[in-house]
């Protein structure tokens, strides 16, 4: 590997390590999004959001194999069924546990990722399938760095996706409630906002977040029940990076963590390469223990 | 009949879950699809080794609130170091097995370290990330795995036994896992367990009784991690070879799926739990196996495989959604309705004033020492200076008002006396020591308790619970002697018992002991909290709005309660409060704050006659002064709001 790497110039090894990280990075971003969203709107950490995207993908599979759609179809397909399983989970699971201790909450959204894992696994086998690019044709040359279609659009979606979160959040009375509710639930309720309809609206909102990453990473990695689990813990750690309640901390968490990984793979161990990401991420938080942009919520007696 | 068997119930309960422990192979046979084979037994040892983490995670987890996703990782260190020196450099298993024990505890402390700044999501993907690293790390080094099949070792066993025999495997693992259990037990009834729920419960009351929150915290990961460590030794003895690929993630959320199936907060549940997800899967590949060739028989093609995943899935939403106390929980509550406990009764403890005299000689010693003085206390948050240049003294014994309009910074001086908040300029000095830089938890030790405004009890803990935690920093156990329970720890924990109860008895709550202060009316909670702060043995006590929210009549009761105190206990009290009439009667002398200024000091005829505090109270000038007329036409009123600080 490293006898390979050392006969091409040095910056293109450079480049072509930052390019291919940032569509990992693209990836953990709209997953850890999709975290922080929810974090904000239910305090709950969703253990279950690498598997449900998983899911909504396998769903966009059954569209294009067994109904033989295009692929247009089965990727709005996908959404519309995340949109559902997310806001349902919110309401039959979550809605019940609000008072329930933390460590409840978080343990149904392990029980149902293990669950849609399961289920996956009897209807659509653990054997890894072929899922197809949104968009082929020949990869792009920066000078000698090349630049896969997939990875472009990656980085493409995760950039009109964070703008258009931007927009959401900024300028829509949705997406202000949405924020008046994360700062303080009662004092929106009291403003007339249905926070329980904003939450299941959050839940619905991240799942398809995560079904566009399903959607766009499946190429990469063969489409198996079990494929997002190493995607879904890089997100959780992208998320906890970049600050827990801080979505444009999602997205610069995302980018680079994509980045280090990278890096790391490439001029330091592929072995080791999550162990670095980790050592990197652990160190930040000792001396940020709420990551680069979050908040600290400071309790007062 | 009944009667001696509910008296007796502890008893016959220890003794069943004995007898189910030494005979636990010969019941695991009597359940049907289970043989009499290695294979049976095998599980049985897996459910006992993974009882031991289950336990380890408990204390953590369930008592300590630090959740842990990484203990995989843990039992991979455990396993390894376990082989290692056993295989490696040939030593007796029993050896090997103390040595992964010590070891991985000190892997524990260290990754305490981080935890100490981290809490929630935060800490959870520390944890994961360690979890992640370690098997990478392991097969990184390389050290002693021999290809795909791992690390091979010797299996252990009782002497004389062959090493294939799993039966006798269970006798020699039955030994250590009772040990664990004791031991966690006796932590869970002592001190330090106190000191973990205490800690997940809230941070700020936990400081605030002289719970170190780094120092319970590194015990609590170190404790957990050296169980896990013992657990890995075990792992690998029982497998007889080891791969990094079998301590992943997936593992570690098993280890808490046990503890939540269990039950929380319950040891004997982390041993339920780890039967149940061992036993259970077995079944249920059984079933989804019948399954199969049923559908198949029928023409479906279907493949039901790995039919862990939808089992552990729907126990886990079941659980948590239908039975969050666990199997621990259900079973309580079983007993409970059939063999409901004897009532005990707790008589002619509000005669005894041993507690009382005690204290008082304690705090009489005292006297001669000076109080405490403030000296030029100054306290800003970002451009407000909450209190500026604030200076006073209280003598021991002394019942003095600290009082002011809404933001005048009463409350900031409290907090800055109990180090929740460190003051910018001034000298904070009690007993002739200076305390201004003094951690919050250090405060109780040195005779200061306090109680809160917005009460910071343990809302889900016992009374009983709370006073005992109220008495953290007076009880001498270590350590070891609370994880052994000595006599002299068990002596110590019946005499706090004993001081609990005189306290309850003489702030008559005697009634609330067993119950939750959560469950209680506002009015009782303030008086635990008090109760709490009196348990602790102290010579001042801060009282951050005693009368909010209570009555007229309940306020003339306080009034009478707090001088009580200082008499009969010989305490020195500092009170914040805003009802006029209470600090009128009962304080000997006040001081008047205003935009974080003191405005005035004095007795409290002069206080009431200072133009100054009657401009800064205007328009409140006539409840100053009509206020006891006032109350009497509205007997119902409630005080003023929780201020704001």
């Amino acid at each position: 590997m490293m006898s390979v790497v050392a006969q091409i110039d040095p910056l293109v090894t450079f480049g072509q390590a930052l390019v291919n990280g940032l569509a990992f990075g693209s990836i953990y971003a709209l997953v850890a999004l999709g975290l922080v969203l929810i974090f904000k709107s239910s305090d709950i950490v969703n253990f279950a959001n690498g598997e449900m995207a998983m899911f909504s993908t396998f769903i966009a599979f059954a569209f294009l194999d067994a109904l033989k759609m295009p692929y247009w179809v089965s990727f709005l397909g996908a959404l519309v069924f995340a949109a559902f399983l997310g806001a349902g989970t919110e309401l039959v699971l979550i809605r019940p546990l609000r008072k329930a201790s933390p460590l409840s909450q978080v343990l149904v959204t392990i029980g149902l990722g293990t669950l849609l894992t399961g289920i996956a696994g009897w209807v659509w086998t653990f054997e890894g399938k072929p899922f197809p690019d949104a968009i082929t044709g020949a990869p792009a040359k920066l000078g000698s760095i090349i630049i896969k279609q997939g990875d472009l659009l990656r980085i493409g979606v995760a950039i009109v996706i964070a703008f258009l979160l931007y927009i959401f959040f900024r300028y829509t009375m949705i997406g202000i409630a949405l924020r008046g509710m994360a700062q303080n639930t009662l004092a929106a309720r009291l403003m007339g906002v249905n926070t329980e309809r904003m939450t299941t609206l959050t839940w619905a909102l991240s799942t398809m977040l995560g079904a566009i990453a399903g959607m766009l990473i499946a190429p990469n990695t063969f489409l198996e029940p079990l494929m997002m689990a190493d995607v879904a813990i890089k997100a959780f750690a992208a998320a906890v990076l970049g600050g827990f309640t801080s979505m444009p901390g999602a997205v610069l968490g995302g980018l680079a963590l994509g980045v280090i990984d990278n890096m790391v793979g490439t001029y330091l161990s592929q072995e080791l390469r999550s162990t670095f990401a980790f050592a990197v991420i652990i160190g930040v938080l000792v001396i940020k223990p709420n990551g680069l942009l979050g908040t600290t919520v400071k309790k007062k007696v | 009949m009944q009667q001696t068997f509910n008296q007796n119930r502890k008893w016959i309960g220890y003794g069943l879950r004995t007898g189910m422990a030494l005979f636990a192979p010969f019941l695991m046979i009597l359940i049907p699809g289970f043989e009499a084979n290695n294979y049976t037994y095998s599980i049985l040892n897996f459910a006992m080794i993974y009882s031991i983490v289950g336990i380890g995670l408990s204390l953590l987890t369930g008592y300590a609130g630090q959740i842990s996703l990484g203990h995989s990782g843990l039992m991979a260190i455990g396993a390894y170091t376990a082989a290692q020196t056993s295989t490696g450099f040939g030593m007796p298993f029993f050896i090997s097995m103390l040595i992964a024990m010590v070891f991985t505890g000190f892997i524990g402390f260290l990754l305490a370290l981080p935890a100490l700044r981290l809490s929630g999501p935060y800490l959870a993907v520390a944890t994961v990330g360690f979890g992640v690293a370690v098997p990478q790390i392991i097969k990184y080094l390389n050290f002693r795995t021999e290809g795909i099949e791992g690390l091979k070792i010797v299996k252990p066993n009782l002497p004389g036994f062959d090493p294939e025999n799993d039966l006798a495997r269970y006798y020699m693992i039955l030994p250590i896992v009772a040990i664990v259990f004791f031991v966690a037990t006796n932590i869970t009834r002592t001190k330090v367990g106190r000191a973990f729920l205490a800690i997940r419960e809230t941070e700020i009351a936990a400081q605030a009784m002289g719970v170190g929150l780094a120092r319970y915290k590194v015990i609590a990961f170190t404790i957990s991690a050296a169980m896990t460590g013992i657990a890995g030794a075990l792992y690998v003895g029982q497998i007889g070879r080891i791969s990094a690929e079998e301590f992943n993630l997936l593992q570690s959320i098993l280890f808490l799926v046990i503890i939540a199936i269990g039950g929380l907060n319950t040891l004997g549940g982390a041993v339920a739990g780890a039967l149940l997800m061992t036993i259970l899967p077995e079944f249920v590949n059984r079933l989804s196996n019948f399954l199969q060739e049923s559908l198949n028989n029928a023409g479906l093609n279907v493949q039901l495989k790995n039919p862990q995943y939808v089992l552990y899935g729907l126990l886990i939403i079941l659980f948590v959604m239908f039975l969050p106390e666990g199997l621990a929980g259900a079973w309580r509550r079983f007993m409970n309705r059939f063999f409901p406990e004897p009532v005990e009764v707790i008589s002619g403890l509000s005669a005894d004033h041993s507690l009382q005299e005690q204290i008082r000689v304690e705090n009489i010693e005292q006297q001669a020492k000076p109080g405490l003085e403030i000296k030029n206390l100054t306290m800003r948050f970002g451009g407000i200076t909450a209190v500026s240049d604030f200076s006073m003294t209280l003598k021991p014994g002394e019942i003095v008002g600290l009082i002011g309009p809404n933001g005048a910074g009463k409350t900031t001086v409290f907090n800055c006396l109990s180090s929740f908040y460190r003051p910018n300029e001034g000298q904070l000095m009690w007993e002739g020591k200076d305390i201004t830089n003094q951690p919050p938890q250090y405060k109780l030790k040195g005779g200061i308790a306090r109680t809160f405004q917005n009460l910071e009890l343990f809302k889900n803990l016992t009374v009983m619970e709370n006073l005992l935690i109220g008495q953290h920093p007076r009880l001498k156990q270590s350590l070891f002697s609370s994880m052994l329970l000595t006599p002299a720890t068990r002596r110590e924990e019946k005499v706090a018992r004993q001081r609990a109860r005189e306290i309850l008895a003489f702030l008559e709550i005697s009634d609330t002991e067993n119950m939750r202060p959560g469950s209680l009316p506002f009015g009782k909670q303030k008086r635990v909290e008090l109760a709490r702060a009196l348990v602790s043995r102290p010579r001042l006590i801060l009282l951050d709005e005693p009368a909010a929210g209570a009555n007229n009549r309940e306020t003339a009761d306080l009034a009478k309660l707090i001088r009580r105190i200082r008499d009969e206990f010989g305490i020195a009290i500092l009170l914040v409060e805003h009802d006029m009439s209470f600090v009128m009667n009962l304080c000997e002398r006040l001081y008047v704050l205003d935009f974080g200024k003191k405005i005035a000091e004095g007795t409290p005829e002069k206080v009431q006659a200072d133009p100054a505090v009657i401009e800064a109270y205007l328009g409140e000038r006539e409840e100053l002064v009509d206020s006891e007329e006032e109350r009497n036409n509205n007997e119902a009123t409630t005080k003023s709001a929780p201020e704001r600080t």
